[in-house]
């Protein structure tokens, strides 16, 4: 007797789930543009954005060049801003606040060997790169005050500076 | 051997059963209506494997809305409240393990990703305490207040009441 009514209840399972199945299958097949029953590509899921779990520190420009030991400038601005003028010798490394720093530029950045990682650009996006190269583990990492202008002022040379001394 | 219960919780078990019936119909009336953004809300849960999630985003709207009206008209409603209890079941795992992985997404329960608002532990015991509806609908129905009168329920499950 149980197992008659366990036959009633597995008919009345498969009903509820049966139609409602078929139901999404014709309306699928109906629609201008159904829903493939398996994604073509992966779903782009969103991740949240990086956060540094490191404060680098703030410097001068007059203090950065005093600093003893190799000094390495790192620019944070966009590549275009960078190939229309950086400070002389200049690694870029633009900010992406969506993704961490690339290995490739940690790379670069450790093969110069430098003693101070200097990191300037534009308003708060330079502290921002200059925090996310510190919680990259790299070490020696500060921001320079006032930006590429404030280091010419400073006596940095400029890329144009030396482009025009080649041409010359 | 089985006491019949009396009237009062029994009626009790109506409006439980037509609000998750709301519920049910409603919660999947825009995933039908935009399957993809409810495929994107089920992938970003990052649970299921990359080939089910269109699978699931097609079907499980259907089925809601199939429970939901089934528990709206009384249609075989224990199986269909013992169903819903199951899927709310599959839906609190997703968010205790979303929730545990620390995602921040929303459920996609009753707009997309985009339109709705960051879940958390509210959504979580909001969904807990339509289980404990559904189970109480699974446990104390007796067909009487729905068209499960006038279907009728098979002999067998009439002697063993």
């Amino acid at each position: 007797m149980h197992a008659l009514a366990s036959v009633h209840g597995a008919r009345r399972v498969v009903l509820l789930l049966g139609i409602p199945c078929l139901l999404a299958v014709t309306v699928n097949l109906l629609r201008s543009h159904p829903l493939p029953w398996v994604a073509n590509r992966p779903y782009e899921i969103l991740h949240d954005c990086p956060e540094a779990a490191r404060t680098a520190g703030v410097i001068s420009p007059a203090e950065a060049l005093q600093k003893p030991g190799r000094i390495l400038f790192v620019d944070s601005r966009s590549r275009v801003e960078f190939l229309r003028d950086h400070a002389e010798g200049a690694l870029s490394v633009p900010y992406d606040p969506l993704l961490p720093p690339r290995e490739q530029d940690l790379q670069a950045i450790r093969a110069r060997r430098a003693r101070w990682i200097l990191v300037y650009g534009s308003g708060e996006t330079a502290q921002l790169a200059a925090d996310e190269l510190a919680t990259a583990h790299l070490t020696g990492v500060l921001r320079v005050e006032g930006g590429l202008a404030a280091l010419h002022q400073a006596g940095v040379r400029s890329s144009s500076d030396s482009a025009q001394e080649k041409q010359r | 051997m089985n006491r019949p219960l009396r009237a009062g919780p029994r009626l009790v078990v109506v409006p439980m059963r037509l609000y998750l019936g709301a519920i049910f119909i409603y919660a999947s009336l825009h995933k039908i209506a935009a399957p993809y953004d409810f495929a994107l809300s089920v992938a970003t849960y990052q649970i299921l494997p990359a080939p089910a999630v269109n699978l699931f985003a097609l079907l499980v709207p259907w089925i809601e809305l199939g429970l939901g009206i089934a528990l709206i008209l009384g249609i075989w409603t224990r199986i269909a409240s013992a169903l819903a209890s199951g899927l709310l079941l599959v839906f609190i795992v997703a968010i205790a393990i979303a929730l545990g992985r620390g995602l921040q997404l929303s459920c996609g329960c009753f707009a997309s990703q985009q339109a709705a608002g960051e879940m958390g532990i509210a959504t979580l015991l909001r969904d807990v305490g339509w289980l404990a509806l559904a189970l109480c609908v699974v446990a104390l129905d007796d067909g009487k207040y729905g068209l499960d009168r006038f279907l009728g329920r098979p002999a067998i499950e009439r002697r063993a009441t």
